[in-house]
């Protein structure tokens, strides 16, 4: 998609958002279609390394994206769910995210067949919708350029919840491939992928422990054989009085041939009022456990941001990133002597409706 | 720098949260009068609001039904059998529509209104203010520990 489109898809998100009564709600176009969306524009600069694109040091607003979620209830226990997401940060694309028919057999239980997000730790899923994301950019074992597991998973996955006594569990069992051109994706490219999460939730739901867990075969065009792989996620989520947030993960990414990636962090979000939302997290990454010689070898983040709601479906948000280390700059964008120290600075609007 | 964040931290632990609502009117949960429960956990009730618990016994499918935003009420209904302001509620739903894993309630605009759904769909619930009972719909008792 180039950058025109772009600029179209802006004036037809702004066009259905003046023409919607409700603005920051859907729209229920029939009584079983409802379409929901959102738009962000981002401008972001680096003090040093080249992060997203060419001339970051001079900044740049090569940073968007726009979203549509389509929900068709077939009948009362299959309903089918399309999410189209089109962005524009180191090349424009359009894609759609997932596509999925979801039979509900009861509470305990929902099949998903089709295309769906990972249903990995706090962040896979809702690691493009910016709107609600403290962040505009992901914690380290997030990132694309990390590698540690694949966007999406085209397959089958089961889903549910489950009570028991003071204790709430939710699940999801998936298994597939991830999707995608393996010539031509950046994404981890995996076969045979089956994995499962599991979240425990206290009665209150303030306290979420979540356990992710993947395997799988990754598949590379470069070599000849798959490379198997295990990924271990831990997930903490606390909720202190519906205004405070504690979010920290540890990830540990294992490949058969010995390599191991590690990567955690911690983050805190407080609601001041319904407008102000402060973020802070310290961040951590390793693309080779055990290894820290040379400045390509880690990456720390320590990152302090703000988000300010300036209505019902329009947030700013303003963040600084204390970069230390570059392991994760991208491959695909010059950065021929890559600084230690530096800095990143984004700040983004998010358009809800 | 770890001084700084955590004295950041300490700080913004120590800032006072949102204001809760106040109001002393009771609500009451209505359903239609051709639902044969009688009560309800709270824990359930939650459950229906936040798109978790979507049948009833019977395997009808549940439909929750809000008051509009605007309605205090509705705030007060959030945070006394939800736990959850409406900010963070929007948060939820917005998580929820985004990742595929569910709609909010449906939203009507008064007290009304939300009864003559409420009598018209047997698998509806809601909430309305005790003084706007009448016989078209049918109070059921919430049960358990809040």
């Amino acid at each position: 998609m180039n950058k025109k489109m772009i600029v179209y898809g802006w004036i037809v998100f702004m066009f259905i958002a003046l023409v919607n009564p409700h603005p920051g709600l859907s729209m229920q176009v029939t009584n079983s279609l409802r379409i929901d969306g959102f738009g962000m524009q981002g401008y972001y600069i680096t003090s040093k390394n080249n992060y997203l694109g060419p001339n970051d040091t001079q900044g740049t607003f090569n940073f968007n994206a726009l979203n549509l979620v389509m929900k068709a209830d077939v009948d009362p226990h299959f309903r089918v769910w399309l999410k189209l997401f089109a962005y524009s940060d180191i090349k424009d694309a359009v894609e759609v995210t997932w596509a999925f028919g979801e039979y509900y057999l009861n509470d305990r239980l929902q099949i998903r067949i089709g295309k769906v997000k990972m249903p990995l730790g706090i962040y896979s899923e809702i690691g493009g919708v910016y709107p609600i994301l403290p962040t505009s950019i992901l914690p380290l074992i997030y990132l694309d350029t990390a590698n540690l597991s694949p966007d999406e998973l085209k397959g089958i996955s089961f889903t549910g919840r489950l009570n028991q006594r003071n204790l709430k569990l939710t699940y999801d069992l998936f298994g597939g491939r991830s999707g995608g051109d393996i010539d031509t994706a950046t994404h981890l490219q995996v076969e045979n992928l089956v994995g499962s999460r599991v979240w425990i939730l206290s009665p209150e739901d303030n306290l979420k422990l979540g356990l992710s867990y993947f395997r799988g075969l990754i598949v590379s065009p470069q070599s000849l054989a798959n490379i198997g792989l295990s990924h271990y996620q831990v997930s903490l989520e606390y909720r202190y009085l519906s205004h405070f947030n504690l979010r920290s993960e540890y990830a540990l990414h294992q490949e058969e041939n010995g390599n191991a990636s590690v990567g955690y962090y911690v983050e805190m979000t407080y609601q001041i009022n319904d407008a102000w939302l402060p973020v802070l997290r310290y961040d951590l990454f390793y693309p080779l456990r055990g290894k820290d010689n040379l400045i390509t070898d880690y990456q720390k983040e320590t990152v302090a941001g703000l988000n300010y709601r300036i209505s019902d479906f329009l947030t700013w948000k303003g963040e600084f990133h204390f970069v230390q280390g570059a392991a994760l700059l991208d491959s695909e964008v010059p950065n021929p002597s890559p600084e230690e120290n530096w800095n990143i600075f984004i700040t983004t609007v998010t358009f809800l409706f | 720098m770890k001084k700084t964040v955590l004295y950041l931290l300490f700080m913004l632990a120590m800032f006072p949260g949102p204001a809760l609502p106040t109001g002393d009117e009771e609500i009451v949960i209505i359903v239609s009068p051709e639902n044969r429960r009688n009560k309800i956990l709270d824990a359930e009730l939650k459950s229906i609001y936040l798109g978790e618990k979507k049948e009833w016994e019977d395997g009808k499918g549940i439909i929750p039904v809000d008051l509009d935003e605007a309605d205090p009420l509705r705030e007060k209904f959030d945070i006394t059998y939800l736990n959850k302001s409406l900010s963070s509620l929007k948060y939820y739903w917005v998580q929820q529509i985004f990742t595929g894993r569910g709609v909010p309630p449906l939203e009507l605009k008064n007290e009304q209104l939300v009864k003559e759904y409420v009598a018209s769909h047997p698998g509806s619930i809601a909430y309305i203010h005790a003084r706007n009972l009448d016989a078209t719909i049918r109070k059921v008792q919430i049960t358990g520990d809040r």
